[in-house]
């Protein structure tokens, strides 16, 4: 190995990297890029297994505005994410710095806010199924001890997506941990510099902590705003409707019908696979602009250490 | 004057603590406490919140007979299990090239690696679907963790974090000592790495045991579902079973995955921890 020519040794570093990087390469193209530029072929095609393949041009992207189910797919999922992701994010925000206070024996709570998110949702579907069940479910049983008529959650065209919503706030676990391990890797001599010119928990919080756990922040946000484009398992479980269709719609009235149920519902059950291509692509646009609308838009708070 | 102070903040900040730790957990001791009673304990009014009388093993019996539940289950300590195995190597191969090798264009690829954690399964799984429809291996369990042991781009990114923490220190007098790119992967890195290698393997097993939207693209047919995909279907669309019998399901469907977090919390804390931070 030693004394190899130059271009001797470019090339056994070329290989190398060849090697270790094979693996992925592979995955990388096969069960990714290849996917992904198929997937736009079909979405321009017609495709529905049965019948030849045959261009259509945008027909597919241009039919999608008109399909109600496809909008209201739309309108849900936005509902769920705008409200879920300054909600999931300040309340994990919270527990974080709750957790970060000291106390003895916080990892114990850490690990009990962590369980929820590690239970398998399916788990947590069927829980929450029941608790949300209209006559004899814990919720509405709670509610009406303190004199409120609970609604029929999962009945309820308006009631089914917040109920999701407060399912969903269950699982921050993830976002607690990352929160907390940010907080904890704070350099002290701002906190000393602020507390010496006087500064109260407030001040601290608001000055320090906030503006140096930005990208963490950041890092939660886009953690959130990503799945919450997909969500699929809690919704699919937690919907119910009262056809022969079965789960996996979105019910009643489609109202927590969500992008991937839909896309799923028309790829798998009504094999629609060129309009389930182009709405496949769709969602991947969506979720790009999302992403660079959040990098763009908290580019003036984020702020990182040198 | 400065004490009870201090005191009445601590008691407050642990009352809201466990305030959201019973919150948190409630569901949870909700699931069993429903699980294991019997069903005329379910539908009254008040509602009880421990079962006066217990039903376990009838309640265990019954909903055993409703799914598969140790075929499911070997099925997703299989998948998970390869997968997790496949991923760890994979990944950390990857990572290597990524963190401890130069070459032209290595940004510019692990931004777009990075960029994959974005893409949504779902914008792709048709064409991914029918790859495994070309390859005839629809109908096995092959889809749920062939992918994995290519690497993944989560993965890779952890791995990368960690090995750039690696003093070079240690790579240069191996190499001085003529060892191998591979020989230094093998012997130097991996051996100290052995924490964030088992936080993946860790985190693969979690995320893939209770993946749903895959295996059930995958497995339509009883005897191939994942544990996730058989305790869904005891939510039963036009009959469903007594709600007892479902959520003893969800418990013993759920037990694994906490049996195995109870052993690995430690791994899963760091890996999170890990993967928020920029160092």
């Amino acid at each position: 190995m030693p004394f190899l020519g130059k271009s001797k040794k470019r090339l056994y570093s070329t290989l190398t990297v060849l090697i270790f990087l094979s693996p992925w390469i592979i995955g990388f193209s096969v069960f990714l890029v290849i996917p992904m530029c198929t997937a736009l072929y079909y979405s321009f095609t017609n495709w529905d297994v049965f019948s030849p393949i045959k261009w259509v041009g945008l027909e597919n992207y241009l039919m999608l505005p008109k399909d109600g189910i496809y909008t209201k797919a739309v309108y849900n999922t936005m509902y769920f994410i705008i409200i879920t992701v300054p909600l999931n994010l300040s309340f994990s925000l919270f527990l974080a710095l709750l957790l970060n206070t000291g106390l003895r024996g916080y990892k114990v709570f850490r690990t009990i806010y962590v369980i929820p998110f590690i239970m398998p949702l399916v788990a947590t579907g069927m829980v929450w199924r029941w608790i949300f069940n209209d006559t004899y479910g814990l919720l509405n049983y709670l509610l009406s001890s303190v004199g409120i008529k609970g609604p029929p959650w999962l009945t309820s065209v308006q009631w089914v997506k917040p109920a999701i919503i407060i399912v969903n706030l269950f699982l921050i676990g993830q976002q607690i941990v990352i929160f907390l391990a940010g907080l904890q890797n704070m350099p002290d001599t701002l906190y000393d510099a602020a507390k010496v010119d006087g500064a109260n928990w407030m001040h601290r919080l608001k000055d320090v902590t906030l503006p140096l756990l930005s990208p963490v922040i950041l890092f939660n946000a886009v953690i959130i705003v990503i799945g919450s484009l997909q969500v699929f398992t809690l919704p699919y479980c937690l919907s119910w409707v009262a056809t022969s269709a079965g789960q996996g719609q979105g019910g009643p009235a489609y109202s927590s019908t969500f992008y991937v149920m839909y896309l799923h519902t028309r790829a798998f059950e009504n094999l629609q696979l060129g309009r389930a291509c182009a709405m496949a692509w769709v969602f991947f646009i969506i979720t790009m602009i999302f992403t660079y609308l959040l990098f763009r838009l908290t580019r003036k708070w984020v702020f990182y250490q040198v | 004057m400065e004490i009870p102070v201090i005191t009445i903040t601590k008691i407050i900040l642990y009352a809201v603590m466990v305030f959201f730790a019973i919150l948190f957990i409630f569901p949870f001791f909700w699931m069993v406490s429903v699980g294991i009673r019997s069903g005329d304990e379910i539908f009254v009014k008040p509602i009880l919140l421990l079962p006066g009388h217990l039903q376990i093993l009838d309640n265990l019996k019954a909903t055993l007979g409703l799914f598969d539940y140790f075929g499911n289950l070997k099925n997703s300590i299989y998948v998970c299990v390869l997968g997790a195995l496949g991923t760890t190597i994979s990944s950390a191969m990857a990572a290597y090239a990524f963190a401890r090798l130069r070459w032209r264009g290595r940004n510019i690829f692990f931004g777009l690696t990075l960029s994959t954690m974005m893409l949504p399964f779902a914008a792709y799984m048709i064409p991914y679907y029918l790859i495994f429809q070309r390859l005839g291996l629809l109908g096995t369990l092959v889809p749920l963790w062939l992918p994995y042991c290519f690497g993944g781009a989560f993965n890779i990114f952890l791995y990368t974090q960690f090995f750039r923490g690696i003093p070079e220190d240690l790579s240069d007098a191996a190499k001085i000592d003529g060892c191998s790119e591979l020989g230094i992967f093998a012997r130097i890195i991996l051996p100290n790495s052995k924490a964030i290698l088992a936080t993946v393997f860790v985190f693969h097993v979690a995320w893939m045991w209770q993946e749903f939207l895959i295996p059930l693209v995958f497995c339509p047919s009883g005897e191939k579902y994942t544990l996730a995909v058989g305790l869904q279907s005891l939510q039963g669309g036009s009959n469903p079973p007594p709600w007892e019998q479902q959520l003893m399901g969800a418990t013993i469907g759920s037990l694994p995955l906490l049996i195995i977090f109870a052993l690995t919390s430690k791994f899963f804390v760091r890996g999170l921890s890990f993967s928020g931070l920029k160092e």
